[in-house]
């Protein structure tokens, strides 16, 4: 697999991760409420 | 019914949804996105009469346009006066109160999604009359209009984009491995952007309830810079998202954001900023008020006037547009003043000074920072319009007269 295929999985394992540790349980999507 | 992408539900029904369609092809790829997006909105987004208002709405729509189709020079009026009406009639804009008695102003209707939804109709109207829309199929057209990657917050994608995506090869099949892993990474930068660095910015933003005058200079910065960042997260986040999930689907969304904070001038903000508003705002508002104003020779032999004033009424649909409050309009309308401001700052210039010298002047990077700079503070400080309710606007505007 190529070295850019795998930096790519290696960031989205790093996203999955913040989203799980510091993501709230949800947002208010502002162009909704106005 | 708050709608949350982050939702193990949504995941899996998005996920679920992209596999489906990507074995399918035809009309039964067709009949399947258009339950998935029924089933969208009924399960995610709305109650059962929102579901049925906003499915009424698209199906007028649908009508209104064969009748332009058919009946080509008054049934376009109609239809757009017809059309705007009942949009703003569900979106219970603030003066119907004076127009409509009490018990006829309901909020049973649903407004989720009503206005990206009202301007992706009107453009099927407008190019439909222009022929460069051919025949609608009705299942197409719902699709177009309920397609749930952009359902909520766009961004608004034409409708031949969208007929010409569709009816090429499922995208799944076509796309590399690499590709796919883009396109997740997208939604994964979006759902970062949105959930995380939107709601720390919203920690320390604009409300509707702050006391504005009782802060000092920089603490009302920090609060109106930090609402500014708060909307772009949120928004753009959302969109980053949208453009993800329509790649795996074979339907990708034009892209809305370029980085606006960076922009050096007001014209260049509305090129960075919610781009597929400015191109729908350009092609269906200012061209033709400005193709309307050539016309008319009393208006001045100059036609910086003509556009100024096609500039206004544009930004004032584009205020009133993203809310119902008087608030909105002026945030419409100052954004109105800025680039008139600008554009007729550009024309004296280009008068006087000649165009090639103007632009080595601005490549010049000191300019370029001050222009950054103003374009930064003066949208910054557009946005808190947002935020203020007219009684807020009122004792704000006494207090600074």
């Amino acid at each position: 697999m190529p070295t850019r295929v795998l930096v790519k999985l290696a960031t989205a394992a790093l996203l999955i991760m913040i989203l799980l540790l510091f993501a709230p349980a949800r947002v208010d999507f502002v162009y909704t409420a106005f | 019914m708050p709608f949350s992408p982050l939702s193990f539900m949504f995941l899996a029904f998005a996920w679920s949804a992209v596999v489906v369609l990507a074995g399918l092809g035809g009309r039964a790829r067709e009949l399947v996105f258009l339950s998935l997006n029924l089933l969208f909105l009924s399960v995610f987004l709305l109650e059962p009469t929102g579901v049925a208002s906003t499915l009424a709405f698209c199906l007028l729509g649908y009508g209104l346009t064969h009748l332009v189709q058919q009946w080509p020079g008054r049934g376009m009026v109609l239809a757009l006066v017809a059309y705007t009406a009942l949009f703003v009639y569900m979106r219970q804009y603030g003066f119907l109160t004076w127009l409509l008695a009490d018990r006829f102003l309901t909020q049973v209707l649903s407004t989720i999604g009503l206005s990206f939804l009202f301007f992706k109709v009107v453009h099927v109207m407008v190019d439909a009359h222009a022929g460069t829309i051919g025949r609608l199929r009705p299942v197409m057209f719902l699709n177009y209009c309920l397609n749930f990657s952009t359902f909520v917050m766009g961004p608004i994608q034409r409708y031949q984009d969208f007929d010409t995506q569709w009816s090429a090869a499922p995208a799944v099949e076509q796309m590399t491995v690499e590709s796919q892993l883009d396109a997740v990474l997208r939604v994964l930068v979006g759902l970062v952007k949105a959930y995380i660095l939107a709601e720390w910015c919203r920690a320390y933003a604009l409300q509707p309830d702050t006391d504005l005058l009782s802060l000092s200079l920089l603490e009302s910065a920090i609060l109106v810079y930090a609402f500014y960042f708060y909307l772009y997260f949120n928004f753009s986040g959302y969109c980053d998202f949208a453009i993800g999930l329509g790649r795996l689907l074979g339907i990708t969304p034009p892209e809305n954001f370029n980085w606006p904070f960076l922009a050096r001038n007001v014209a260049d903000f509305w090129q960075r900023q919610h781009r597929s508003l400015t191109l729908w705002l350009t092609d269906y508002v200012f061209s033709p008020l400005y193709r309307w104003t050539l016309g008319r020779p009393r208006l001045g032999p100059n036609r910086l006037l003509g556009a100024s004033a096609a500039l206004m009424i544009t930004m004032l649909v584009s205020g009133v547009w993203h809310g119902t409050t008087a608030g909105f309009a002026l945030f419409g309308l100052v954004h109105g003043l800025y680039l008139v401001v600008y554009y007729l700052w550009d024309a004296m210039l280009t008068r006087r000074f000649g165009r090639r010298r103007i632009a080595r002047w601005r490549a010049w990077w000191p300019v370029h920072a001050a222009g950054v700079a103003l374009t930064f503070n003066a949208t910054a400080f557009a946005f808190v319009f947002f935020q203020l309710d007219a009684q807020r606007l009122a004792e704000v505007l006494s207090c600074l007269s």
